[in-house]
């Protein structure tokens, strides 16, 4: 059984090999030379390429892709390997059924080139798919085309800088970063009192007790806040992903892989904010309210971001959302940090919940910046509508002593600007 | 009831605008791209394709055909040209070439010289023509497939201009030419059918 061809002439090849053979019988049959000459050309081209034309299949492979650094850049190896006598091979690339460009690659030797792919999503995407056509030796004959590869690839969120950030109201244990309202050691002055039992001896302020006590009847000794830490859960809502085209929220056509999603957003807003704490000494967790897991536990140390990066990073929208009867429990006295778009009710009504029960409450709104300029007619109502009803719920949150930050331009000047807030006492976040 | 119809003219306009928007954004490119390569853009090799087609049909007089019927013929090739650049996965180049071969049969015999040039540039259009249909103009081409094209299409070259040469020494010396004539027709039905097997775009 004779394997099937995989090389054939194109139309431009039948065209001219055709035109040939018609001017190589004209001039012969006029008698003219320069004529049959001018078809000969044609017709030894087209011979060539079909008789020299390669037997074997184009091969082709997409490596692993590297994980990509802050600059947004995925990286992997495109390998192509065209058999002998190939001149080229046309490569076509594509990122979620949309074209990423296409490349003539010369394919006299196997080639293994770098492909960079510029991506603003994180989680698990598609670096790209891959298809490629051979191209014979005279660009007259072409190859069947390749089965498509594709490679995915798990991005993680790349966090961002924050200057400053909020505490929450109350704060735990005798170590950390934050000076606490309780006497401890490690903080800031808190008063400067008689010698007592307890009272470490070199507490004692002598200068004071000279001052005080010339003749040292009474020691005095300084007394400091102590030290402590704070307890943040990061409250991620992966009940939807929403691009910045709102036709895309009915799930009928896909958002752009060049667009960013709220879930987008919504991880790079995570990932800063426990960057953030746990940079400072704190202790972070994470929940979901998309799905009915264990959450991860508040933890503190490098080991944790990566493992919150990690939990982010494979957050996504899983089957029929469900309705929680009641929020998730959360750590008595922890800052609650819910990144959600709040198109609809059930993460700010989690939110108030922790709110009415005296956590504080940071509502971080991950929506995208929307392109609404080309809808029209009833689209741009029902956007309308949908963004309304979202601006009516926030500002309920707003009412509700729930602190709600824009994850768009700027966000670490309004984190900088709520984190001062809570500077006028030692030991607490909201000074209500 | 003007304004309503102002109103309602400047809606179809936005919509118009919108919907253009939309497809605009649709069909862009993703952010992707094959790094480490000399490449030229795509658009490039079918400009150098045009260029060499309106060398050959300079070279085949197409310009000195005078009117009516000449300029209709001149008319056609251009349009035939314009059409091999613009939509070149077609095949119009294999027309273009045969146009230019019943040209060249209502001049008198070429010299050695204008027939070796005319060749040359043939086989150019020919060459960057087929490596145009296979470049879309948005794509890459890697500087070296050019490159590697016209140094594997050298062998053809000389092979043809020594046919010219050869051929037109025959003709010259010999009186009858019956005998490379039963040569061509053989040669080229030989050539078609070893050439033409199922074809595909």
């Amino acid at each position: 059984m004779t394997p099937p061809r995989r090389w054939h002439l194109t139309v431009v090849g039948t065209t001219t090999v055709l035109a040939g053979a018609v001017l190589l019988l004209v001039g012969a049959f006029a008698g003219r030379v320069d004529v049959a000459v001018l078809g000969a050309l044609p017709l030894l081209a087209g011979a060539r390429d079909l008789l020299g034309r390669p037997a074997g299949a184009v091969d082709l492979a997409l490596g692993p892709a590297d994980r990509p650094g802050g600059d947004g850049e995925v990286r992997a190896t495109l390998r192509v390997e065209a058999p002998r006598g190939a001149v080229a091979v046309l490569v076509g690339l594509h990122r979620e059924g949309l074209p990423g460009g296409e490349v003539l690659l010369a394919a006299d030797e196997p080639r293994a080139v770098p492909l960079v792919v510029r991506t603003v999503r994180t989680g698990p995407i598609e670096v790209a798919t891959v298809e490629a056509q051979g191209v014979g030796p005279g660009a007259l004959s072409v190859s069947d085309a390749v089965d498509p590869v594709t490679r995915t690839t798990l991005v993680l969120p790349a966090a961002a800088p924050l200057r400053d950030v909020p505490l929450p109201t109350r704060l735990r244990g005798l170590t950390g970063a934050h000076g606490s309202r309780r006497p401890g050691e490690g903080g800031d002055l808190r008063d400067v009192h008689a010698f007592a039992p307890g009272d470490r001896l070199r507490r004692i302020d002598w200068r004071v007790t000279a001052h005080r006590s010339p003749d040292l009847a009474e020691l005095y000794v300084r007394g400091e806040h102590a030290l402590a830490e704070a307890v943040v859960m990061l409250v991620v809502d992966s009940r939807d992903e929403v691009g910045p085209d709102p036709r895309t929220w009915a799930g009928l056509t896909a958002t752009r892989p060049d667009d960013p999603t709220s879930l987008d957003v919504a991880r790079q807003a995570a990932a800063s904010v426990a960057r953030a704490f746990l940079r400072g000494g704190d202790r972070v967790g994470l929940d979901d309210l998309g799905v009915l897991r264990r959450p991860l536990p508040p933890g503190g140390g490098r080991g944790q971001l990566d493992r919150i990066s990690h939990a982010l990073a494979v957050t996504r929208p899983e089957g029929a959302t469900r309705h929680r009867i009641r929020s998730p429990r959360l750590p008595s006295g922890a800052l609650v940090v819910v990144f959600s778009t709040f198109l609809d009710d059930e993460a700010g009504r989690a939110a108030a919940a922790w709110r009415q029960i005296g956590h504080r409450v940071v509502a971080v709104d991950v929506l995208p910046d929307l392109r609404l300029d080309h809808l029209a007619g009833r689209d741009a109502v029902a956007s309308r509508l949908v963004l309304v009803a979202r601006e009516d719920q926030l500002a309920d949150l707003h009412d509700l002593g729930v602190e709600v930050v824009r994850w768009q331009g700027d966000p670490a000047t309004a984190l900088t600007a709520l984190a001062r807030a809570d500077r006028r006492r030692p030991g607490a976040g909201v000074p209500r | 009831m003007s304004g309503r119809s102002g109103v309602g003219g400047v809606a179809l306009v936005s919509g118009a605008i919108g919907k253009l928007r939309t497809l605009r954004e649709e069909g862009r490119a993703v952010g992707m791209s094959l790094e480490g390569l000399r490449t030229v853009p795509g658009w490039v090799v079918r400009v150098a394709a045009g260029l060499a087609g309106a060398l050959v049909l300079l070279g085949a007089g197409f310009h000195r055909l005078g009117p009516p019927a000449g300029a209709l013929v001149a008319w056609l090739a251009v349009l035939l040209w314009a059409a091999s650049v613009v939509r070149p996965r077609e095949g119009y180049v294999g027309v273009l070439l045969l146009l230019v071969g019943l040209r060249v049969l209502a001049l008198a015999p070429l010299g050695v010289l204008p027939l070796a040039a005319l060749l040359l540039v043939a086989h150019l259009t020919l060459v960057l023509g087929a490596l145009a249909a296979r470049t879309p103009a948005a794509a890459k081409v890697e500087a070296a497939v050019p490159l590697r094209l016209l140094r594997a299409g050298w062998r053809a070259q000389v092979l043809a201009q020594a046919l010219a040469l050869a051929a037109q020494a025959v003709t010259v010396t010999s009186a009858g030419g019956g005998v490379w004539r039963v040569a061509a027709l053989a040669a080229a039905v030989a050539l078609v059918l070893v050439v033409l097997p199922p074809r595909r775009r």
